[in-house]
């Protein structure tokens, strides 16, 4: 039997290495701790800046999509790392394990392990494990200087720390992006663009609550009762379009709500202004009967210049008197924006055609003219001076085409004591043009010379 | 007291190394070649096994077990197996002999098994019953003739060897007695360095000059005594649960003797690789785990320590486990061999425990 002392000192030699062991546990712990820690905080920083640059870049629809896939990629990427990190801890004996497969030690710390950690109370290893477990802890003792909790494990700092400054590095990157959406979401003082499009080119279906109710459409009386009735076409039958539909709408609704909660904007946008056009009764509507000549749209000043954009006055959504009763009882109960009624807006500015353009006809009808062409109004001036001076052209408007059709117009028509109303002209650009010059003049007709001088000679 | 007693008997781990490689070293001199076989065959003595040499005529099986007898200086004797061999021939009978005064009594001659080793040649040779007798010498040390049980000496070690080709006539060991042989050790044709080595060596006028390591009269105990240190290594319940997943590895999963795991691979238990549960009929008994970890003892012996580690149990399963594999038909069709499929359980068992 060993002696007292020898068996203190066999006692102090596995206790020095049980404890070395304890110190490599220590060490492969701490990492998976810090992976534990760092590496969902730094999925968790990427997903969130990525949805805020999405929350200001995207549109609706597009924006639900990507938080989808990267709530997606998050789930996966937090439990793949939780589950790696959970994984990456060791007891005891798999932290000798890997101490003995680094240090080439050969099983040699795990056996230490296995049967000097787990003697009872008052035995000895040496008891339980035979005369060769003297040897053992000496022998494993002259190698511990290969099994230093240092050159087990070198790291003391977790890789997923990089991840963790990876996903700090991109939040940053983020931000200056983020910030200019934010500088360019403040409202437009004016400017707002202006498309013109064929009626007959449309295609109209039922808004959702979702929809965006800032258009406004500008056209006159004929091309308003045209829309209507395409609307009221259209809107039945699109009663029965596909449930897909109403539930893209009700996503982007939700997208956008999101959306704006995430950046916080709750300015509306100023209405895009769309100019309707007939280009069907422009070829058939020389001269319609039935026609009124629409009074004064807001928008336009008491002289009938038209308003710039933004200016007092201008956008009111008051409805004109010209619109149908229907169009009226429509716009009396909300803006286009409700589930009942139809996508956009409408400020019917009648008689509205491109602003840019000449005088417009209600203006011709009801003698007012724009610019300085009242001089020769109704003072019985020749044919080519009876369009006037030419008006001044609407300040930053882009180019535009002008054509003209002519056709002949039947005799039954003239003297019906209707206003006349000339045909839409539109004539392209010549190389010598340029977008602000004043459209050249027009000559009258000889079949209309003498319907006209009647017409100003009253 | 006992302790220290046993302490000072016991050789070193130091010791051991040194006598296993001297023992070596004396083979190598008479024998060319066949390293590995030399060591596994030292190794099956050491760890208190039986040896299953196959090879081909003429690779040195017979000459290889005679110069091991010479270098451990034991008694050796060596049996020709043929098909009318009987059982008394090898373990002894008893025979009427007249004494001094005249009387006749029956006394017993012991056989050629009463020997410390033994070679069985073409073991294969002999009807079962007369290779019954000689595996149960194997199994429990002892003789039964003429209602008398005589022990045996130890050490005591059987080489029995297997002529693989000319199998017209023979009597092909069945696997429960395969079993009972720690290692298979295969010689193989020599190549033609070696085969020069080998006419050199043999046909010169110099004897091999083997000099025994141990002296005649303590032979026996010093191999005894470096046996019992074997068994004092210390094997890890990790190292035994390893050998024990390598053997029930080489178990196809429909078997009908061996019951399911309750695991199914998960927490490092292995999940049975797809070619043994193709080729395999039959696998390891638990006699491989106990070869595995035998074997692994000598060999952490031999590397200076005193633990088993998974590298040594990995190094035994080849020789430890090849034997113990019925193959089936599919496995022949296909040219797989046993130790391909040992090869694909033992990295089954690396990969289950490095998930």
């Amino acid at each position: 039997m060993f002696s007292r002392l020898q068996a203190a000192r066999a006692e102090e030699k596995l206790g020095f290495i049980l404890r070395r062991i304890g110190a490599i546990r220590t060490r492969i712990n701490s990492l998976a701790w810090q992976k534990l820690i760092f590496g969902p905080l730094a999925c968790l920083i990427a997903a969130v800046a990525l949805v805020m640059l999405a929350a200001y870049y995207l549109p609706p629809l597009a924006f639900l999509v990507s938080i989808a896939v990267l709530g997606v990629c998050l789930i996966t990427a937090e439990f793949h790392t939780v589950r790696t990190a959970l994984g990456m801890r060791v007891n005891s004996a798999t932290a000798a394990s890997i101490a003995d497969l680094r240090a080439g030690l050969k099983g040699r710390l795990e056996t230490i392990v296995q049967l000097g950690g787990a003697q009872g109370a008052g035995t000895s290893a040496a008891d339980e494990s035979g005369p060769l477990w003297p040897y053992l802890v000496e022998d494993t003792l002259g190698h511990q200087d290969e099994f230093e909790p240092a050159r087990i494990e070198r790291r003391r700092v977790s890789r997923s720390l990089y991840g963790l400054l990876g996903s700090l590095v991109l939040a940053a990157l983020i931000l200056p992006l983020i910030a200019r959406a934010r500088a360019h979401a403040a409202p437009r003082a004016g400017g707002q663009g202006e498309v013109t499009l064929d009626l007959n080119s449309l295609h109209l279906r039922r808004a959702g609550p979702g929809s965006d109710p800032g258009v406004e459409l500008q056209a006159d009386a004929q091309t308003m009762r045209r829309l209507e009735e395409k609307m009221a076409r259209e809107g039945s039958g699109a009663s029965a379009s596909n449930q897909v539909e109403k539930l893209l709408d009700r996503a982007r609704q939700f997208a956008g709500n999101l959306q704006n909660k995430l950046t916080g904007r709750s300015v509306q946008r100023a209405p895009l202004r769309l100019k309707l056009a007939d280009a069907s009764s422009a070829r058939s509507g020389m001269g319609k009967p039935g026609l009124s000549a629409p009074n004064p749209t807001p928008g336009r000043s008491e002289n009938g210049e038209q308003l710039k954009p933004g200016s007092k006055g201008h956008g009111a959504a008051a409805a004109s008197p010209e619109l149908s009763s229907s169009t009226q009882a429509r716009e009396g109960s909300a803006d286009y924006g409700n589930p009942s009624g139809h996508g956009a807006s409408q400020k019917a500015d009648s008689g509205g055609q491109n602003g840019d353009s000449g005088n417009g006809p209600a203006d011709q009808a009801n003698g007012l003219r724009r610019g300085n062409g009242g001089a020769s109004h109704g003072a019985g001036t020749a044919a080519d001076t009876l369009f006037g001076s030419a008006a001044k052209p609407k300040p930053g408007s882009q180019g535009f085409e002008i054509s003209i059709e002519a056709r002949p117009m039947p005799r039954e028509s003239k003297g019906d004591g209707h206003a006349y109303i000339p045909p839409t002209v539109q004539a392209p650009l010549n190389p010598d043009q340029h977008p602000d010059e004043p459209v050249a003049r027009a000559s009258v007709p000889e079949e209309d010379r003498v319907a006209i001088k009647r017409v100003f000679e009253r | 007291m006992n302790q220290v007693l046993a302490a000072a008997e016991m050789p070193t781990v130091g010791d051991f190394a040194r006598v296993f490689r001297r023992i070596q070293g004396e083979v190598h001199k008479a024998i060319v070649g066949h390293e590995r076989a030399v060591e596994e065959m030292l190794i099956a003595l050491f760890a208190g096994g039986h040896v299953l040499i196959e090879g081909v005529p003429g690779t040195g099986k017979t000459t290889l077990v005679k110069t091991l007898g010479l270098a451990l200086n034991l008694s050796f004797n060596r049996i020709q197996f043929t098909v009318d061999l009987m059982p008394a021939d090898i373990t002894g009978t008893r025979v009427i002999l007249t004494d001094a005064d005249g009387r006749r009594e029956f006394t017993f001659q012991p056989g050629p098994i009463f020997s410390h080793v033994l070679l069985g040649d073409e073991i294969n040779r002999a009807t079962p019953k007369t290779q019954s007798a000689l595996l149960e010498a194997m199994a429990e040390l002892q003789v039964t003739a003429g209602g008398r049980t005589h022990q045996l000496k130890p050490p005591f070690f059987v080489m029995a060897t297997l002529n693989p080709i000319e199998m017209e006539g023979t009597y092909p060991l069945p696997e429960a007695q395969l079993d009972r042989f720690i290692f298979k050790v295969r010689l193989d044709y020599p190549d033609e360095d070696q085969l020069v080595r080998i006419v050199s060596v043999t046909t010169g006028p110099e004897e091999a000059g083997i000099v025994p390591v141990f002296a005649a009269a303590e032979a026996a105990e010093r191999i005894e005594s470096l046996k019992r240190l074997v068994r004092s290594v210390i094997a890890a319940p990790a190292i035994e649960q390893y050998a024990a997943r390598m053997v029930r590895a080489t178990q196809p999963d429909n078997s009908r003797f061996v019951p399911a795991s309750p695991q199914s691979g998960r927490d490092g238990t292995v999940k049975h690789d797809e070619t043994v549960n193709r080729y395999v009929m039959f696998g390891s008994s638990p006699r491989g785990a106990q070869a595995l970890v035998l074997a692994g003892k000598v060999r952490a012996l031999l590397d200076g320590r005193a633990n088993v580690a998974r590298e040594d149990v990995d190094q035994s399963a080849p020789a430890a486990l090849v034997h113990r594999l019925m193959l089936n038909y599919a496995a022949h069709s296909d040219g797989i061999d046993a130790a391909h499929v040992v090869e694909r359980v033992i990295r089954s068992v690396h990969s289950a425990r490095a998930s």
